[in-house]
């Protein structure tokens, strides 16, 4: 369908509120519902609850939407489903707790940008937020970035290309957790036990702290094989560990 | 406001919430509201997105500000190919006031936003 045939269809239905008219404009531009919903995607709401809300906007759009105020339709409806996805964000996402003086700022962030948005209809300046709540510039930006916070179970790209792998496995440890094992003499006794690629696999992941991808790497094998391998080690230790 | 750049590997994703996080700087110096600011970070990181996509491997951010703030984000490195980016390109250029887009061939080489 060309511009010009949906606008068409825009009028016809502004005249006759025809639900088969708008469901067929709704059809015809859904690839944009479907778009923005993705673009948002991997940030702590799952793609189908995005799409969800996307699509509602879409509908919403198309119903209030008018060809003779001159814009195009795209033009509209891609803030109005931003912002309803934003909404739904601010909203639905906090499936993870925030450290509390974060979760403390974001809050009296939120407050002071709501009663600025009743009274002006429009959001706020960051200098504005801090002059309200006298926090620094520099957290309120940091305060805004947190507002969706990812679950570590999140599934992200690998680094060796494979599509469907955890945050944690991604994430390298920054403390060297193996020296606070090292004194339990049992684990130590069992992963001795190991055959010598499991010992490798321990020692580069909980000794070193290195990502699965980055032992992959390092083994020349791929992350989804360090992934395999040490749900097995765990498995193992576990079982050792409590006979 | 003086330009100012920031680079970094496209492979290292994580860099895309520090590119977010500049926006939002350089968006709050110029006094822009957080509506502004919201699509600003999007249209920069989804610049950024588009030309991975399209095979560079590193990627630069240019701000300036003026009457209105900049970013010119461009492509260097890797091995670029021609992509399906129109859509993402026509959403970026709805949210923002101007999107210049320098192109060779398919490929797209530099997005410039103004908003």
């Amino acid at each position: 369908m060309n511009e010009t045939e949906a606008n068409e269809l825009f009028r016809k239905y502004r005249e006759t509120r025809d639900v088969n008219i708008r469901n067929r404009l709704v059809e015809n531009y859904l690839n944009i519902a479907e778009i923005l919903a993705k673009k948002f995607s991997g940030r702590g709401v799952e793609y189908d609850d995005l799409f969800q809300v996307a699509s509602e906007a879409l509908i919403s759009g198309v119903e209030k939407f008018d060809p003779d105020f001159g814009n195009r339709f795209t033009t509209y409806i891609t803030p109005v489903i931003t912002g309803m996805i934003k909404n739904y964000f601010r909203d639905f996402s906090r499936s993870v707790r925030l450290p509390r003086r974060v979760y403390a700022v974001s809050t009296r962030v939120r407050e002071v940008m709501n009663e600025y948005y009743k009274l002006n209809g429009a959001k706020p300046t960051v200098g504005y937020l801090a002059e309200k709540t006298g926090f620094s510039e520099e957290l309120i930006i940091e305060a805004l970035e947190c507002r969706a916070p990812l679950s570590l179970d999140t599934r992200v790209n690998g680094e060796d290309g494979d599509k469907d792998a955890a945050l944690y496995e991604a994430i390298p440890d920054e403390e060297n957790t193996f020296e606070k094992f090292e004194d339990a003499e049992a684990l130590n006794s069992e992963i001795e036990k190991l055959d010598p690629t499991e010992r490798r696999v321990v020692a580069l992941r909980f000794g070193e702290g290195k990502s699965q991808a980055e032992v992959g790497k390092i083994m020349g094998v791929s992350q989804m094989f360090v992934s395999r391998a040490e749900r097995r080690i765990v498995e193992k230790l576990k079982e050792a560990l409590s006979q | 406001m003086k330009d100012f750049t920031v680079k970094f590997y496209l492979s290292d994703s994580e860099y895309m919430t520090a590119l977010r996080l500049v926006c939002g700087a350089v968006c709050s110096a110029h006094g822009l509201d957080l509506d502004a600011m919201e699509d600003f970070k999007v249209c920069v990181t989804e610049s950024a997105i588009i030309l991975k996509r399209c095979g560079f491997d590193r990627v630069t951010a240019t701000f300036s500000g003026g009457e209105d703030v900049a970013c010119t984000v461009y492509g260097e490195g890797g091995a670029p190919v021609e992509g399906e980016n129109e859509l993402s390109l026509a959403l970026v250029s709805a949210l923002v006031k101007e999107c210049d887009i320098v192109r060779r061939g398919d490929i797209i080489e530099r997005v410039t936003i103004k908003i």
